[in-house]
C-alpha cells in the first residue's frame, strides 16, 4: 500500500501538468503584481521602486478601509444569508421529496444567467422612478426611496442580490456532498428509528462536514474578492459607501492609472484571503472520515 | 397508510415559493428580451411586454456573426472542461490519498489561486501570452481559462475523494493493478456526481468570461458568444431589448448543460457501489 | 530522488519566472524597447499578410497592400448613434478610397475597450492606429512616446481643411498628435411642450433657471436630468457652472494648473451647484439614476430639462422619442455676478485617432487616421452627433438633425471652449474631480473645501 501510495514519482506525474499551467498562467501573474505593488507606476512610463510605499498609503486611505470593512460585512451576510438556506434546501432535496429534480433545477437559475442580467432586474426593482420595490412600497402608504443613490441603503441593497444569486450555488455543492454519502449509511439509521430532523443532524451533516468546509472557503472568498455584480449595480458608489476592495482596485488601474497602488490593493486582497483560508482549515480539521 | 403532516404541507409550501423567487429571473429576461427601450425604462420593466418585439431576436441573432461566435465558446469551452477536469481530479487525488510530504505545500499553493483578482493579473497574463507569442489565438483565453478553473476544482475534489474507503485502492493493488490504472477506471468513476458539479462551475465561469475573452483575442475569428453579445452596448445609447434577446441566446445553451450535468449529480453514486 | 526533484522544480520556477519578468524591464515605456521576439512576430505577421495578398490572382495593386490594424470603441456595426455611423461609412469607403492598405478593424464595446488598450499599451502590443481621447487622457502616451507625432503628414493643404482650434487637445510641446472628427459642445436641451402645459418661461437668465426648477418641482416633474450615478454627468454640471462664474479662460487655467481653483469664482460656482441640486434641481434621485435612465426620463417626457452634449441630438429625434419635434436646445443662461459669457461653451474637440510609434508603415498608418477623420468628421455632423471639425461642402442638408442645426447657429459666435473635464485631466485627477463633484452635488462637501481639494490635482 504505502508503496503505491508513496509512490514520489507517480505522485508527480498525478501533479505536473496542472502545476505548469498554473504556475504560468495564475501564480506567476500575482507574484508580479507583488512586484509592481513595490513601484509608483501609471501602466505606461517608468516604474519607480518605493518599497512599501503603496501598502503604508493604502492603510490610510479612508475609501480603502470603508471598501474592506464592506467586503467583511458582505463576508458575513453571505455565510448566514446564502450557506443556511442552501444547507436546508440540499438537505430537503436530497431526501427524495417530491419534486426533487424540478426543484434542483430551477433554484439553480439565478446562478445560470449572467451578471448583466441579475444586474439590470436588480436596477428595475431598485429603480427610483419606477422600480418595482418602490411601487409596492407606495402602494402600502410607504414612501419610496432612492435605494441605490443614498449612502444609508446602498449596502443593504446592493448587497441582498449578490447574497440572494448563489444561494442555488452552494445548495448544489452541498447536494453534491449529501448525494456522495452511499444510501446504505441513511438505511442503516432509519431502521434505528431516527426521524428527519435527527438524521440531518446526527447523520447528514457530519458526514459532509468538508464539502461545509469548501461552500464556507467557497462563500467567504467570493465575498472578499467580489466585483462584478457589484459594479454593475453601483460602481462602489454613491461616494464610495458600497466599494469592495476590487471596484478600488479596478479604479485604480484603469481609471486612475496607479498600477502599483492597485497592485498593492490586489495583494491585499490575496493576503486576507488567505488568512480566512487558514482559519476556516483550522477551525474544520476535518479528520478523514471513510464511510 | 400514511397521513399526511402539517409540517410536510408547510416544507412544500416554502419549496414551491422560493421555486417562483428563482424561477422569476428567467421570465424577466424572456419579457425583457421582446421589449423596445421606451417600455424597459419606463413602469412596464418587470412584466409581460405590451407589444412584442420579435425583430429585437432578428437584429441580435442575424446582424451579429452569432452563429460563428456560438461554436468558439463551445469549441474554447468544451476544451477547458474536459482538460481541468482531467488534471484536476489527478491532482486532487494526489494530495487526498498519496502520502507524499510535498501535499503540505501543493494544496495551498493551488488554494491561491482561488483568492487571485483578476483585473490585477489582466497584465501580468497578457505579457506571459506575449512572451508565449499566444496572443489572438484560441490557447490565449483556453490556457488562462484552465488555469483559473484549476484551483476551485481541486479544491472541491480534495474532499470527495477523502472520503472513499481505502479497500478500493488495496483490493486493486492486490488485483496487480498499478495506480494509474486503479485511479482511472476504480476511482474516477465513483466521484461522478462531483466532477458533473465541478464541470457545471468550470462551465459557467468560461461560458460567461469576458474580460480575458476581450483582452487577449483581436479577431473576430475567436470572438466568443458572451463578448460578442456585449458588443450591443453603445458609448451613449444601448438597444437594450436587442441586447436580452442575445443574451437569451446566450443563456439557453447554460440551462441545457446544467440539465445534462444536474442529473449525473443525482444518478451518480449508486448504493452500495463504494464498498466496491 | 528528492533534492533533485526539489533543484528541478526550483530551475522551473526560475524559468517561468525570467518569462515574466523579461517583460517587466521591457515595458519600460520606450516604443524601442520592445521585445525583438515581438517585433520579429509583428513582422513576421505583416509578411505573411503581404504574402497572401500576393497570392491573390489578377490584382495588381494588391501586390502592394499593406495591413494597417485599428482599434476603436465603435463595436457595434448597427448602432444608429451618428458617431458609429460615421465611422462604419467611413471603414467601408477606405475600402475602395484607399486600395493600396488593408484595414482590420476591432471594435471593442467602450468601457472593455479602456480596460483592452491600457493593457496592450502596458504590454506593447498597440495596434497601428487607435482611437483615445485628447489632452490629459493622451498626455501620458506622449510623455512614454508610445504615439506616432504627424506634423510631417499634415501638409499645409490639410491643416488648411481643419476648423480652427479643433487641434488644441492633440497638440504636445508643438507637435500635433491627432486628427479631429467632432466638435461636441453641451447645450441646454429643454422640452417646450413641458414649458408650455406648465406655463414656464424658458430660461434667459440663471434666476429663470432657478425659478423654473421650482416651478417643475411643484408640479412632480423632475427639472433636470442628471445621471450622476455614472459620475461623468456631473462634471458637465459643475463644468458650464465654473464656465459662466470664472470664464473659460480662468478656468482652463485652473484645470491645467496654472491658476488655483481656490478662488471666489470658483467657490460660488460650486456652492450654486449645490444650492441648485438642494433645491432639487435634479428632482430626489440623481445620485442613483445612471445616464440611461435619466436620458430615458427626458426622451420620455418625464424631465424638462438636460444640460447634456450634442449626442443626445439623435436620441431626441429618434422615431421612438415621446419627445420627438418637441425639444429645443440654448445656451446656458449667465450668472448675474460672473466673468464668464453667454457665448463660452463647454466641449470642444478631443476625440481622435492615433498613430502607434512602432506602427510599421506610419506613412499608411497616418493617411488611415487622417482619411476617417476627415471622412467621419462629416457624416457624424449629417447623421446629428457634433458640429464638423473639417471644411467640407455639406451637400444636401435637408435631411440633417434639426437640433444639430440649431447648435451649429448657436456656437457660430463662441467665443471660448472648455473641454471635457475628465478627458482634460485624464487619469487619477479625472477620478478626483469626479468623485469631489459627486459629494458637491450629495451637499456632504462645503464649496470652500469642494475648492481645496481640487486644488491637490495642481499639488
Amino acid at each position: 500500500m504505502q508503496k503505491m501510495l508513496g509512490n514520489k514519482k507517480a505522485y508527480w506525474i498525478f501533479v505536473i501538468p496542472a502545476f505548469v499551467i498554473y504556475l504560468v498562467m495564475a501564480f506567476v501573474p500575482i507574484a508580479m503584481s507583488g512586484y509592481y505593488s513595490t513601484m509608483q507606476w501609471d501602466g505606461i512610463g517608468e516604474k519607480i521602486f518605493i518599497g512599501i510605499d503603496n501598502y503604508l498609503k493604502l492603510i490610510k486611505n479612508e475609501a480603502f478601509l470603508l471598501s474592506a470593512r464592506n467586503s467583511l460585512i458582505l463576508a458575513i451576510a453571505s455565510i448566514i444569508g446564502q450557506l443556511i438556506p442552501a444547507l436546508f434546501f440540499a438537505l430537503v432535496l436530497a431526501r427524495k421529496v417530491k419534486g426533487e429534480k424540478v426543484y434542483r433545477t430551477i433554484y439553480f437559475i439565478p446562478v445560470l444567467l449572467s451578471t448583466v442580467v441579475i444586474g439590470q432586474l436588480f436596477l428595475k426593482i431598485y429603480n427610483p422612478d419606477y422600480g418595482a420595490l418602490n411601487a409596492l412600497l407606495q402602494s402600502f402608504g410607504f414612501q419610496g426611496q432612492d435605494w441605490l443613490g443614498d449612502k444609508r441603503f446602498v449596502l443593504a441593497s446592493s448587497l441582498f442580490p449578490i447574497v440572494w444569486q448563489y444561494i442555488g450555488y452552494h445548495m448544489l455543492i452541498l447536494y453534491t456532498g449529501i448525494k456522495s454519502v452511499p444510501a446504505d449509511i441513511y438505511e442503516a439509521a432509519q431502521i434505528d428509528g431516527a426521524n428527519e430532523r435527527q438524521m440531518a443532524f446526527h447523520v447528514t451533516i457530519p458526514l459532509i462536514k468538508s464539502t461545509m468546509k469548501v461552500s464556507l472557503t467557497f462563500a467567504v472568498i467570493g465575498s472578499l474578492k467580489l466585483f462584478d455584480l457589484i459594479w454593475v449595480l453601483t460602481k462602489g458608489g454613491p461616494l464610495h459607501a458600497s466599494e469592495v476592495p476590487s471596484t478600488l482596485m479596478y479604479t485604480s488601474i484603469f481609471s486612475r492609472m496607479e498600477y502599483g497602488m492597485g497592485s498593492a490593493m490586489a495583494i491585499f486582497i490575496v493576503l486576507e484571503c488567505l488568512f480566512f483560508y487558514f482559519l476556516i482549515e483550522k477551525c474544520f480539521k476535518v479528520e478523514n472520515i471513510t464511510y | 397508510m400514511k397521513k399526511i403532516k402539517p409540517t410536510k404541507v408547510l416544507l412544500h409550501i416554502v419549496l414551491a415559493a422560493f421555486a417562483v423567487v428563482q424561477i422569476y429571473p428567467l421570465l424577466f429576461l424572456l419579457f425583457f428580451s421582446l421589449k423596445d427601450n421606451n417600455e424597459i425604462y419606463s413602469g412596464n420593466v418587470m412584466g409581460l411586454p405590451k407589444e412584442f418585439h420579435w425583430s429585437n431576436y432578428q437584429n441580435a441573432l442575424f446582424n451579429a456573426n452569432v452563429g460563428h461566435y456560438l461554436l468558439n465558446s463551445i469549441f474554447v469551452t468544451l476544451i477547458v472542461i474536459v482538460v481541468s477536469d482531467i488534471l484536476a481530479c489527478m491532482v486532487s487525488y494526489a494530495i487526498a490519498r498519496m502520502r507524499v510530504k510535498a501535499n503540505h505545500i501543493i494544496k495551498p499553493f493551488f488554494s491561491i489561486g482561488l483568492m487571485i483578482p483578476l483585473h490585477a493579473v489582466l497584465l501580468p497574463v497578457f505579457i506571459m501570452l506575449r512572451n508565449l507569442k499566444m496572443l489572438d489565438t484560441y490557447q490565449a483565453i483556453i490556457i488562462p481559462y484552465i488555469a483559473f478553473a484549476l484551483p476551485m476544482a481541486i479544491f472541491f475534489m480534495i474532499g470527495f475523494f477523502q472520503v472513499l474507503p481505502l479497500e478500493l485502492e488495496e483490493s486493486a493493488f492486490l488485483d496487480g493493478c498499478g495506480i494509474f490504472r486503479t485511479f482511472f477506471t476504480i476511482i474516477l468513476p465513483l466521484v461522478k456526481p462531483a466532477l458533473a458539479t465541478i464541470s457545471i462551475f468550470t462551465f459557467l465561469s468560461t461560458w460567461n468570461e469576458m474580460m480575458f475573452a476581450i483582452t487577449f483575442i483581436n479577431s473576430e475569428k475567436y470572438r466568443t458568444l458572451t463578448v460578442g453579445i456585449m458588443q450591443m452596448v453603445g458609448q451613449y445609447t444601448t438597444d437594450w431589448g436587442t441586447m436580452g434577446a442575445g443574451l437569451v441566446v446566450a443563456t439557453l445553451p447554460t440551462v441545457v448543460i446544467y440539465l445534462l450535468f444536474s442529473n449525473q449529480v443525482q444518478s451518480g453514486m449508486v448504493a452500495g457501489a463504494v464498498k466496491g | 530522488m528528492k533534492k533533485r526533484l526539489v533543484k528541478a522544480i526550483g530551475l522551473m520556477m526560475s524559468a517561468v519566472l525570467a518569462l515574466g519578468c523579461t517583460a517587466c524591464g521591457n515595458s519600460g515605456g520606450n516604443a524601442a524597447a520592445e521585445s525583438e521576439g515581438t517585433q520579429e512576430a509583428v513582422q513576421a505577421g505583416k509578411e505573411a499578410a503581404k504574402a497572401d495578398a500576393n497570392e491573390a490572382p489578377g490584382d495588381e495593386a494588391s501586390a502592394e497592400k499593406v495591413t494597417i490594424t485599428l482599434w476603436s470603441q465603435f463595436s457595434d456595426p448597427n448602432s444608429t448613434d451618428g458617431n458609429y455611423v460615421a465611422f462604419y461609412n467611413a471603414l467601408e469607403s477606405i475600402k475602395t478610397d484607399m486600395p493600396n492598405v488593408e484595414v482590420i478593424h476591432e471594435g471593442t464595446e467602450s468601457e472593455s475597450y479602456k480596460v483592452k488598450l491600457k493593457t496592450a499599451m502596458a504590454g506593447n502590443e498597440l495596434p497601428d492606429v487607435f482611437f483615445n481621447w485628447g489632452a490629459g487622457t493622451m498626455k501620458p502616451y506622449v510623455d512614454a512616446e508610445l504615439v506616432l507625432p504627424l506634423d510631417e503628414y499634415m501638409t499645409d493643404d490639410v491643416k488648411g481643411r481643419i476648423l480652427g482650434g479643433t487641434l488644441d487637445n492633440f497638440i504636445f510641446d508643438g507637435k500635433t498628435y491627432g486628427y479631429p472628427y467632432s466638435v461636441a459642445v453641451a447645450s441646454l436641451y429643454v422640452n417646450t411642450e413641458l414649458f408650455e402645459q406648465n406655463n414656464v418661461k424658458i430660461p434667459e437668465t440663471y434666476d429663470e433657471l432657478l425659478e423654473a426648477v421650482d416651478a417643475f418641482s411643484a408640479a412632480g416633474i423632475t427639472p433636470i436630468s442628471l445621471g450622476e450615478k455614472d459620475l461623468w454627468p456631473g462634471l458637465m454640471i459643475f463644468g458650464i457652472h465654473a464656465i459662466r462664474m470664472a470664464g473659460a479662460e480662468d478656468f482652463n487655467a485652473a484645470l491645467n494648473g496654472t491658476a488655483s481653483f481656490n478662488t471666489p469664482e470658483l467657490t460660488e460656482a460650486a456652492r450654486k451647484v449645490q444650492e441648485l441640486a438642494a433645491r432639487g434641481g435634479f428632482g430626489s434621485s440623481a445620485m442613483g439614476t445612471s445616464e440611461d435612465d435619466a436620458v430615458a426620463a427626458f426622451k420620455q417626457g418625464r424631465a424638462a430639462m438636460m444640460f447634456m452634449g450634442s449626442w443626445l441630438n439623435g436620441d431626441c429625434e429618434a422615431d421612438d422619442a415621446a419627445v420627438k419635434g418637441k425639444i429645443s436646445v440654448i445656451k446656458f443662461p449667465v450668472i448675474e455676478g460672473g466673468k464668464g459669457s453667454v457665448d463660452e461653451f463647454h466641449g470642444g474637440s478631443g476625440e481622435t485617432f492615433l498613430v502607434s510609434s512602432s506602427c510599421e508603415h506610419p506613412a499608411e498608418a497616418a493617411a488611415v487616421a487622417q482619411y476617417i477623420c476627415e471622412k467621419m468628421s462629416k457624416d457624424q455632423y449629417l447623421a446629428g452627433s457634433g458640429m464638423p471639425a473639417w471644411e467640407a461642402e455639406m451637400g444636401d442638408t435637408s435631411g440633417l438633425n434639426r437640433l444639430s442645426q440649431e447648435i451649429a447657429n448657436l456656437t457660430a459666435d463662441a467665443t471660448g471652449y472648455v473641454y471635457w473635464l475628465d478627458s482634460l485631466t485624464g487619469g487619477s485627477k479625472a477620478d478626483t474631480i469626479m468623485n469631489e463633484i459627486a459629494k458637491l452635488i450629495d451637499g456632504s462637501v462645503t464649496p470652500e473645501d469642494f475648492c481645496a481639494n481640487l486644488q491637490t490635482i495642481n499639488e
